[in-house]
């Protein structure tokens, strides 16, 4: 890791897997998050030499979010391919994960996806990414107390989801 | 804002440790004579804790050696914005991959006589971090209806 500069190798293989996860939550499904993460890792390629040295992870959280915004908009203008919650593809068990605890998680992603994304983003930002809220506003080029409203806002409306789901 | 004019969403900041001390003992207090703020707090709490809780993905067998490995033909390299949702595409992005971790840590994983086209440094800039600096990058979805449809 020459001048603390991550190689691309070196991201991929000790960040792949908290990129992915990020990518998926915020995507809802495998095939989006895998075209996401492809697309953020060539974006980290671009922009390496952009890289300072500090959290790699909220880096990448901020690549691969930026990924999923531009995604979201584009699909927007082509509204027959909207972005997540395709709930035939969500969250399919993994081996050996207990059967209550794969059920819970498939209500949380359902409920997740079905936020809209003004809220999913910073919520999944929060509390899957972990990232601070000056991190989350920095990345979403918004003010600290918009992040503050829209997780709350979010984390209530994820709420009424579950609610709606248990009943 | 409650009608003490404490907003509600210091709860979420509460939790999350992103008050200041002065607005710390603003909520404390509020919680202290308040059943409906405690309640906002216990279920808050808990969907944060769920969120939290959802595991790690693992993304799908072979992908990451897929994206590293990187053999494919040169039609097959397709930016996202004009994938089709059809098929997946791996490849493309591996050969894009396999150049890139060949420039940037000297290891030829792309066989010499391999063209991409177009070139990864072309593609890679056309492809650059569109940064959302000085534009607010949600806000422009607000009222967005939930996605409904993955269009496969």
């Amino acid at each position: 890791m020459p001048d603390g500069v991550p190689t691309w190798e070196e991201v991929a293989r000790e960040h792949g897997r908290f990129l992915y996860t990020v990518a998926y939550r915020l995507a809802g499904n495998d095939d989006d998050a895998a075209d996401l993460v492809q697309e953020a890792l060539l974006r980290v390629r671009t922009g390496l030499q952009r890289y300072e040295p500090g959290s790699l992870e909220g880096w990448l959280a901020r690549i691969v979010t930026n990924v999923f915004l531009d995604e979201v908009r584009r699909r927007k203008r082509r509204p027959t391919s909207a972005l997540g919650d395709d709930p035939d593809r969500v969250l399919a068990p993994a081996p050996g994960a207990d059967e209550a605890s794969t059920e819970l998680s498939a209500e949380v992603q359902a409920a997740l996806a079905s936020l809209p994304e003004e809220f999913r983003v910073p919520v999944v930002l929060c509390d899957v990414a972990d990232q601070s809220y000056e991190q989350i506003a920095r990345a979403l080029s918004v003010p600290i107390g918009t992040v503050r409203s829209r997780i709350h806002r979010g984390r209530r409306l994820l709420r009424a989801a579950l609610v709606e789901e248990a009943g | 804002v409650s009608e003490h004019g404490l907003p509600e969403e210091l709860i979420s900041a509460y939790l999350d440790g992103e008050v200041d001390p002065k607005e710390r003992a603003a909520v404390d207090a509020r919680l202290a004579e308040s059943a409906e703020w405690r309640a906002v707090l216990d279920e808050v709490r808990d969907v944060r804790a769920a969120v939290r809780a959802l595991p790690s993905r693992d993304a799908p067998a072979g992908f990451w050696d897929e994206l590293v490995a990187g053999d494919a033909d040169d039609e097959n390299i397709v930016p996202l914005h004009t994938r089709s949702r059809g098929g997946r595409g791996l490849r493309w992005a591996g050969v894009a991959a396999a150049a890139a971790a060949a420039a940037v840590i000297g290891i030829a994983l792309v066989p010499a006589e391999t063209r991409v086209q177009p070139a990864v440094s072309t593609f890679g800039e056309a492809h650059a971090v569109r940064s959302s600096v000085g534009d607010d990058a949600i806000s422009t979805l607000a009222g967005a209806t939930v996605a409904t449809e993955v269009g496969r």
